[in-house]
């Protein structure tokens, strides 16, 4: 059974700079089962500024899920993580590593810094919208999270 | 030679001594005897005394001359065997007292031996008569001892012998000289070997020192002087404490110490220090690697510039692929109906080409990342890892309905990621390059004192041997890829691998006869 209100969309933030990866994971969730809200932010910075509801994002509601690339332009997907993971208020979020990186030591950087879990993107695309099925099928309809905490 | 020249005359003043003694206690009997007469009539005692005194006398002499005898003998002996070359001589001089030549009265064995003159032909004759073209300044020379009785002591060279002598004369009696000499010329040689040496450090460009165990320089050539000023060294101050560091580990181990300075002029030295076996003092040889060690950083810096440009590059590049890989699925699978043959056609061809480009980058990574993300060296069954590569090349040893057989391998200290990725990739294209209706591929191994040598040899067609180079190069390939496809890179990773673990990898092979690749990898990690 699903962990999140069924009547409620879940909220996911992508945190991506690239045009293509955004338009590409868009596409991949559009015949989604689970109704989602996507928002997407395009550097790291903006990243926590829409996490801790600052200036303009004063108004959005924490995610439920974070899908991080981690090569971004102002503050790199690591230090992103690792602030979120630093600040009581957003720590719990539970974050997807969605990056081209390959390297060991990346994955491992993101482990240690209590990423929830590391995916490569593959090059294909029909291998891609299954990778975002999966993700989507994991985190938003089979394992249970904590609970949004009431808004301040 | 100051040895024998004292023993002689503590001889001759001996032997003065005895006879003076001798005459003295004779006079003394005949004056007691002479008191004896005179004083009273002739008498029976004085008869018996005089026969007495006689007797005692004649005894006394007899003694005295036994001893004599055997004194003499004694010298005779030392004489005639001692090692340096003896001559007694007489001075000659004309009217007004100059000396005009000398006669030799008496030489020993030695002095035969090392001049070719002899006794019997030399004695009586003088030198003139010896050796006519002697030159006057050694009769003005020896003439002085002769006459003045000033002892001299010089190092002297025969051209006539080609020799080196060092000759001390004395006085022996007046107007005689006695000539000692030993032929010195193989410590002459030495001695000149030696000052020959000593301008080996000094035209040295290198620095070479040499300095007591506690610093004290001993010996510093221009170089090395240079060297100590411009690591702050001033005046008299000892060694410099980076080079004491050294010479007290020299000090104390019999290895040379290696280290490496670098001095307020930004030149870097290389420093040896060497404390040769029982010395007591260590040398210092310098290199100066300034040079050297600004290529070594030029080339350091460049490849790891192109190594992380390779990364970043083939990172980058699989951003856009990915994008163009997944439009254009999207556009087969929206849109497929709506296009023609043609229109299909093109998307399936631009697909092929996405592909292959996709794995030049990985293989392109993967080769950029041989030296700079490799793992640790870990001991590892290599038969374990031989085993994966073929389980990863499953289908395509099935399809080929190829044969493989592999020696039992070691267990080495690799990165064994890589090394799987060295025999899949070898594997591949024992396969690839393959027309026999059943490719056989074997493994075999030999083992040499520090590594193994492993063998993979094929069936396949062969590579002419112009090209046994160049296959290792990166992106150089021998066929289309329609033909056999390949990126170019396969083996040029294979031989980034088997560097990077200290090895070297060559192929054997001739068109249509198979091929034989051939790599080592040493036994303990360098």
């Amino acid at each position: 059974m699903a962990n999140l209100d069924i009547s409620q969309p879940a909220n996911v933030l992508l945190i991506e700079d690239n045009e293509d990866d955004i338009e590409l994971t868009m596409e991949s969730l559009r015949d989604s089962k689970v109704r989602m809200d996507i928002s997407v932010v395009r550097d790291g910075l903006t990243a926590l500024k829409y996490l801790r509801k600052e200036g303009k994002f004063v108004d959005r509601i924490r995610p439920d899920l974070i899908l991080l690339d981690l090569n971004l332009p102002l503050m790199d997907g690591r230090e992103v993580l690792k602030e979120i993971r630093n600040d009581p208020k957003i720590t719990e979020i539970p974050v997807v590593i969605l990056t081209t990186s390959e390297d060991e030591g990346d994955i491992l950087k993101a482990y240690k810094l209590h990423a929830n879990c590391y995916i490569t993107k593959p090059v294909d695309f029909v291998q891609f919208t299954e990778i975002v099925r999966q993700i989507e099928g994991f985190w938003l309809q089979l394992v249970k999270l904590p609970r949004r905490r009431e808004e301040e | 030679m100051p040895g024998y020249s004292s023993l002689l005359s503590a001889a001759a003043a001996h032997e003065a001594a005895f006879i003076v003694g001798i005459l003295l206690f004779f006079w003394a009997q005949v004056l007691f005897v002479i008191s004896l007469i005179t004083g009273r009539s002739r008498s029976r005692r004085a008869e018996k005394a005089l026969e007495d005194l006689k007797d005692n006398l004649e005894r006394y002499i007899s003694e005295s001359t036994a001893e004599l005898k055997e004194s003499e003998g004694r010298y005779r002996s030392i004489f005639n065997g001692m090692t340096e070359g003896f001559a007694l001589h007489e001075i000659i001089t004309d009217d007004q007292g100059e000396p005009t030549d000398y006669r030799f009265l008496e030489i020993n064995p030695a002095f035969e031996h090392l001049t070719g003159l002899r006794q019997d032909t030399v004695a009586g004759r003088t030198v003139r008569e010896v050796i006519p073209d002697i030159e006057d300044c050694w009769i003005q020379t020896y003439g002085r001892v002769a006459l003045e009785g000033k002892s001299i002591h010089i190092e002297n060279y025969s051209k006539s012998l080609d020799r080196w002598y060092e000759v001390y004369a004395y006085r022996s009696s007046p107007k005689q000289f006695a000539v000692f000499f030993t032929d010195i010329t193989e410590r002459k040689m030495a001695e000149e070997e030696r000052r020959h040496l000593s301008y080996f450090p000094e035209e040295n460009p290198n620095p070479v020192m040499r300095c007591t165990p506690e610093g004290q320089i001993l010996y510093a050539n221009t170089p090395a002087l240079n060297l100590l000023t411009s690591l702050g060294r001033y005046d008299d101050a000892p060694l410099p404490s980076i080079l004491m560091t050294a010479v007290q580990q020299a000090r104390e181990q019999a290895q040379p110490i290696e280290i490496e300075v670098t001095n307020s002029l930004e030149r870097t030295f290389g420093i040896f220090a060497v404390r040769p076996p029982d010395a007591g003092y260590v040398n210092l040889y310098g290199i100066d690697l300034t040079i050297r060690k600004r290529f070594q950083d030029a080339l350091e810096r460049s490849n790891r510039e192109l190594e992380q440009f390779a990364y970043v590059a083939s990172h980058d590049l699989q951003e856009p692929l990915r994008a163009i890989v997944g439009f254009l699925q999207l556009l087969q699978s929206r849109y497929e109906n709506r296009l023609d043959e043609k229109g299909r056609h093109y998307i399936d061809r631009s697909m092929k080409a996405a592909n292959r480009l996709q794995t030049l980058i990985r293989q392109l990574l993967t080769l950029s990342r041989v030296n700079t993300k490799g793992s640790t060296f870990i001991s590892t069954d290599l038969n374990m890892v031989f085993r994966n590569a073929l389980e990863n090349l499953q289908s395509v040893i099935r399809e080929k309905q190829a044969v493989i057989k592999a020696a039992v391998l070691p267990t080495l200290p690799v990165d064994a990621g890589q090394i799987q990725s060295l025999f899949q990739n070898l594997l591949v294209n024992a396969l690839r390059y393959n027309e026999s209706p059943q490719p056989m591929v074997s493994l075999s191994l030999t083992e040499t004192d520090d590594s193994y040598l492993f063998s993979l040899k094929d069936n396949g067609i062969g590579i002419d041997s112009q090209f046994h180079q160049r296959i290792f190069m990166i992106f150089q390939r021998l066929h289309t890829n329609s033909e056999y496809p390949g990126t170019g890179l396969g083996l040029a990773l294979c031989k980034k691998i088997v560097e990077r673990h200290g090895g070297t990898i060559r192929v054997e092979s001739k068109p249509k006869e198979g091929s034989d690749f051939i790599f080592t990898l040493p036994k303990k990690r360098k």
